[in-house]
Formats: C-alpha cells, structure tokens, sequence
C-alpha cells in the first residue's frame, strides 16, 4: 500500500524512529501500548506535557501523538513547543473533545499532521501512525537530498572554476542561486 | 408694529406741559405784536406771520398745534389759508379773526370746519381764553388719537395672539389625536359610570374582531352584559381599578382570535381630581410565541452544552474500551490458532513435538497474552464501569427534583467546579480561593457545582481581559457563606435587577439562553438559601450565597 514511499505497513526489520504518546490517562496508555506492541518502532508514553518534554530529549522521536485535554498544559502546548524545538518531528493531535475550534486551531497553528478522534478506531490508528512515521522520513529523505544537491551544486562549481566555457560558467551561477534559495526554505522546514 | 407707528406714538405723546405751538397769521402789525406776547405767556411757542402765503410756507417746514388767522389779508386772505391748510392736515384746528366779516366770508369760515371765529375788537383776556380752551381741545384730540392708537394695536395683537394659539391648539390636538389613532395598542378613556370619553381605532377593530355585537364608540357605557370572556375580563378590570384606583395588569388568551393579551387598567387624575381611568390593550401574541419557542430552545441548548460537556468524559473511557476489546479479539484469535493446531494433534493422537509448541507459543506471543489479558479485561471493566458512571450522573441530573439530599461539601462543590471550568479561566482569570473550614451540608452536589461553574464562566466572560475571581467561603451564625466576585467589567444597576430572570440575558443571540442565573437561582432556593448580586460598572461584580446549615424546606 505504501511501498511508493518505500515502505510497508508490514512488520519490517526494527525502525530506528520511536514514536511518544501523550495522554494523562493510564489506561488509554495502556491501550495504546497493547496497540503497538508488536509495531516496528519502540514506543514511548508520557503522562502529562512535563514528562513528555523530558522524553523529547531522545532524538530518536520522530512522531508524537498528543491528547489534548489534560490538566497543567495541554496538547495544543505541547504541540507549540514541539514546533519550537523539534520542527522535524511529526504532530498528531487525539481529543475526545469534539470541538470544532480546537481542531482548526491545531490545524492552523500547529500545523498538524493527522487529527484523531476519541474514541478512535484501532485501524484508523495504526494507519495514521504509520502515515506520520513514513511522513517523519520523507522529511529526512528531503533533508539528505537537499544536502547531496548542495554538495553536488559546490562540485560543479569548482569544475565550472577549471573549465574556460562561459557558458557552463553562467548556467553554474544560475544554479547556485537557485540553490542558495531551496536551500533557504529547506532550513525554514528543518529548522 | 413698524418703527413708523413707533415713532409716531412717541411724537405725539403730548401732555399739557409739552411745547405748543402756534401759528399766528394778521397783516396788522400792532395787532399780531401783543397776541404774540398774550400766547408766549401762556408758555406756547410762537410763530407769527403777515400774510397767508407765509404762514403757508411756515405751516409746510415748522410742527404746528394751531393756527390763529385774521381773514382779510392781501397775498393770502384767512379764507384760503384754511383751506389750504386743512388739504395739509384735515384734523388742523383754525381760529378765524376778523373785524368786518361778511356773511359770503362767515359761510367760508364755516365750510373750513372753524374751531371758532373772533369777532374784532376782542379783548386780550377773551383771545387768551379763547386759544386755551382750543390748545386743550387740540392735547385732547391728541392723546385720544393716540389712545385710541394703542388700544387699536392691542386689539390687533390680541387677535392674532388668539388666532394662533387657536391653531397651536388645533394642531396639538390633532397631534394627540393621530398619536392615538395610529397606535398599534389599544386605548379606551372610561369614567367612574364606564361611560366611554375616548377610543382609538386598534381597540374599536380589536372590539369588531372578537364579536361584540355593536361597535365600542364615545358616549357608550361599557355594560356588565357583554357576553364575551374579554369584554367580562375589560369589564372586571375597569371594575377592579374603579376601586382601587391603582394600576392592575392582566394577561388573556383570547381564544376567538389566538391572540395573546396584555390588558393594563390605570386610574387618570384631571388637576388633582380623580378623572375616571384608561385601559391599554398590548398585542403579545408574538412575545408569548417567542418565550415558548425560546423555552424550548433554551432546553435544547442546555441539553447541548451538557452533551458536549459529558462528551469528552464518555469519550475517553470509551476510547480505551473500544482498543482494548479490539485487541482482546486479536488475542481470542491468536489463542483459538494455538488451540486448533492443539485440537488437530489431539485428533491424530499424536503428541506435540515440544520445539515446535516453543516456536508456536513464541509466534503467538502467548506469554504476553497471558500477561496482559488481566489488565486489559480489569481496565476495560473499569472503563464501562466509569461510563456507566456518568450516565448514572446525567440521570441524576436530569431528574434533580427527584435525586435524594446527600452530604455537600460546599468547598469541594467549588473546586469541582473550577476543575470544570479551567478551559475558560486559565487565559485570562486569577483564581484566587479563601476556602475556610465549613460545615458539611445536605443537599445536591451536582447542582451546586452547577450553580459555581455558571457564575465561573459568567466572570470570566465579564473579565475578557485579564481579572481576578475571588472565592470565600466562610460560616456565618447557622449559614454558610459563599461570595464570589470578579473583577470584570461590572452590571449596570436596570440590568442587574433583573439577571435572575428566567430568559433574560445580555449576551448575543445564540450565545446564552438566559437560564443559567434563573437555574442558579432555583438550585439556590432549593436548598433552602439566597442569592443576591451587587455591582459596580467597571470595577466588578459579586455574588453572595447564603446556604443554611439547617434548611427549611419542603422535601
């Protein structure tokens, strides 16, 4: 289903992304977990916002999927830290709150990746969990990318340097003009 | 009146002290010396001339009260004089002299209207006498003109005065009248005997339209025998506010019209006397149909801001509920594999090689099955149970009137509901709490909180921009009080005195039902205590409940 992205849904060998759930609920915790238990990613689950920052630390974190009521912060702040200190990381908002105005405020503000609602559907789940993991690599494969064409871009400059053709010299500079300027949206993507 | 007119009243203001002057006409020289003389002593100015053709020419430049003339004089005999003077000013007063008047010369004196003739010779004391009595005649002429001058323009001014009051009058009662003939209320002026002094047209076609045989109109007396409900209730009203004379409101539904009535009868006073009274008849049939519809509408809506509320608590016990069940069927079907690859063993009567078992159970995840089917089935209980919780609250507190007194801890009704309601505080609000150690109290908890959580919301609303909400409770002889006040924009003193009505609300169409005070106020009363507001525009509002420890009320 997803093999155009380069990946399965499938059990496949051990993902080096982890994924962090949020929810101050001990038992919906341990849902999740019975969920995911045989997922190819670890998991980690966090009780409230506090702990969940901590657990941030590990850079292996690559999707976060956060309730959003929850006493002291709540997901929407999460949400806004995590924008702040970790862009690259993909956000999932669940609520049991059917509020429309929190919906479109995670949307809008928080650019969200997938919205779920409580009580959800283990397939819906398992799907947007692992949409966001495969969305979480297609940002790295775009930062790789995007630094293999800056590193090909600075080659072909130097060879433009040795060859007396004008012309190649020319489209060289042009080149590297649009290169400085994707490569400037890449860092406000990255961060 | 034009500055001409007064001019002219001011000029001929004459008195017998103002300058009078006379013309004094005689061709004899030794005559006219002495006259001059005789005049000037009696204090009137003097202007003498020799002929007719002078004393013209004097008459046409110089201010003159009377002429004195001799008849016979060349260039301008007394004759002609006169009546040359007389086309001049038609009024003038002449006194002719002369010594040998003829009768053709008397018949001219005569016809220039003489104020009377001397005969010469005439002694100094009769000329003196003689030009007094004119000269008084003249002042008297004088002063009436100018009386009757006066009095004329008063007169004139009077009438227009009356005219245009007259009109004033007219306009202003037909204002009146149109005020009342365009009304969209009925009016009826009754006095103390029902007979009708005045009626406007809405109530004459209201009269036609419920059926009253013969059409209301002034002069009529209302009578006891009018047979319809309404004009029995008009009639008992009048009779009502005849005896009383106080104000007396009533509602009717009339049942011919499908009409919601709002009848007020009120007594009139005519300069301090009692002056029979007036009934007012307002249409409220769409206010009436309004408050119905908003009273549904307002049960709805509590109905939806409850299931929204309730909505977040089902939903995340159901969440893990739904997984967890879900799960619990992976694991039923992982279990009933290894039961059927045992069963087909069991069949053939072989025995299970044990690494294969091993490999299967590993496959299976057995072990974690075993392990966490407890707690899934122990927390899934819990979950249901939690639900069935809420509903059995909803019930509760759907069905107050009927739910049993518990005990009620007021502080922690309050914190319940601050829990509830720290969405809408936490941006903007400073909850500050001095909870003091109270007693406990029987009553209904969930409604309580209710009561809090409404006035909660209600001050963070009046406080968009930052404030601060003050919570103290504290016991008060064989109360318990609770005050609750924010620092928000304030109620003004025609508002406030009427938030604890049922539907009244300030806020935007859609955005409050108004019940959420008038509830609070039922709950509060229901528990047998008070609660009462005071505000102050722009600094804040606060709420007081009383809640007796020992309450009077009926179970």
């Amino acid at each position: 289903m997803f093999s155009h992205l380069g990946i399965t849904s499938e059990v496949s060998p051990e993902s080096d992304f982890s994924v962090l759930f949020v929810d101050d609920e001990g038992p919906i915790r341990a849902a999740l977990q019975r969920l995911f238990h045989r997922a190819n990613f670890r998991s980690y689950f966090a009780g409230s916002v506090k702990e969940a920052k901590k657990l941030l630390y590990d850079q292996s974190i690559r999707v976060v999927v956060t309730d959003y009521l929850m006493p002291e912060e709540n997901g929407l702040e999460l949400l806004r830290y995590i924008q702040e200190h970790r862009p690259a990381v993909v956000r999932v908002m669940m609520s049991g709150h059917s509020d429309l105005q929190l919906v479109l405020s995670a949307i809008n503000e928080n650019e969200i990746f997938k919205f779920i609602v409580k009580p959800w559907d283990d397939q819906e789940m398992r799907l947007a969990v692992t949409l966001a993991l495969a969305q979480a690599k297609l940002v790295d494969r775009l930062f790789e990318l995007t630094k293999e064409n800056e590193r090909l871009r600075s080659i072909l400059s130097e060879i433009a340097l040795l060859c007396p053709d004008s012309l190649l010299r020319h489209r060289t500079a042009n080149l590297n003009e649009e290169s400085e300027a994707s490569r400037r949206v890449q860092e406000v993507d990255h961060a | 009146m034009t500055p001409f007119e007064a001019t002219a009243t001011a000029v001929s203001a004459t008195s017998s002290s103002d300058p009078f002057s006379v013309l004094l006409v005689d061709d004899e020289e030794a005559l006219l010396q002495p006259l001059v003389e005789v005049l000037e002593d009696l204090g009137y100015t003097v202007t003498p001339a020799k002929s007719g053709n002078e004393a013209l020419a004097i008459f046409k430049s110089t201010p003159i009260d009377l002429v004195v003339t001799d008849v016979r004089m060349p260039n301008g005999d007394g004759n002609w004089l006169g009546k040359q003077l007389r086309s001049l000013d038609p009024n003038l007063q002449i006194i002719f002299m002369s010594g040998y008047a003829d009768f053709s010369d008397l018949c001219m004196i005569v016809n220039n209207h003489a104020y009377s003739f001397l005969q010469k010779p005439f002694g100094l004391d009769s000329f003196r006498s003689e030009v007094k009595q004119a000269a008084a005649y003249v002042r008297s002429i004088h002063s009436n003109n100018q009386k009757s001058r006066s009095l004329s323009e008063q007169v004139v001014r009077a009438r227009q005065e009356l005219a245009f009051r007259t009109e004033r009058l007219e306009i202003e009662q037909e204002r009146l009248a149109g005020i009342l003939a365009d009304a969209t209320f009925g009016f009826i002026a009754i006095d103390d005997a029902f007979t009708v002094h005045n009626v406007n047209p809405w109530m004459t076609s209201l009269f036609a339209e419920i059926g009253v045989d013969r059409p209301i109109a002034v002069g009529d007396t209302l009578a006891a025998e009018y047979s319809c409900p309404f004009c029995a209730k008009v009639f008992a009203l009048c009779s009502a506010c005849r005896d009383t004379r106080e104000p007396v409101t009533e509602y009717m539904e009339c049942s011919k019209t499908e009409k919601y009535l709002e009848l007020h009868a009120y007594p009139l006073n005519f300069r301090g006397e009692q002056s029979g009274f007036a009934l007012l008849v307002n249409d409220k049939t769409e206010l009436q149909q309004l408050q119905v519809r908003l009273h549904q509408t307002a049960k709805l809506a509590s109905i939806g801001e409850l299931a929204a509320g309730v909505a977040h608590e089902i939903n995340n016990p159901l969440a893990f509920v739904r997984s967890n069940l879900h799960t619990l069927n992976e694991y039923v079907t992982e279990l009933a594999a290894l039961a059927s690859t045992l069963y087909k063993f069991a069949d053939n009567g072989d025995s299970l090689p044990a690494l294969d078992l091993t490999k299967l159970l590993e496959k299976l995840d057995i072990k974690y099955i075993m392990q966490d089917s407890t707690s899934l089935v122990e927390e899934t209980n819990d979950g249901i149970e939690r639900v069935a919780k809420i509903v059995r609250d909803l019930k509760t507190f759907a069905r107050a009137d009927n739910a049993e007194r518990e005990d009620l801890n007021v502080n922690q009704a309050i914190s319940d509901a601050l829990n509830l309601t720290r969405n809408e505080l936490k941006y903007t609000v400073t909850v500050q709490t001095d909870l003091a150690e109270i007693p406990i109290l029987r009553g209904f908890p969930q409604q309580l909180v209710q009561v809090f959580t409404n006035l909660f919301v209600n001050a963070a609303q009046a406080m968009p921009e930052k404030g601060t909400l003050t919570i103290i409770t504290a016991p008060d002889n064989d109360d318990v009080l609770i005050t609750v006040t924010d620092t928000g924009s304030g109620i003004e003193e025609t508002v406030l005195s009427r938030i604890f009505d049922p539907f009244y609300t300030t806020k935007a169409p859609g955005k409050g039902t108004g019940m959420g005070l008038s509830i609070s106020f039922g709950i509060i009363e229901r528990h047998g205590g008070t609660i009462t507001a005071s505000s102050k525009v722009g600094i804040g509002t606060t709420f007081e409940i009383r809640l007796p420890v020992n309450p009077v009320v009926e179970e």
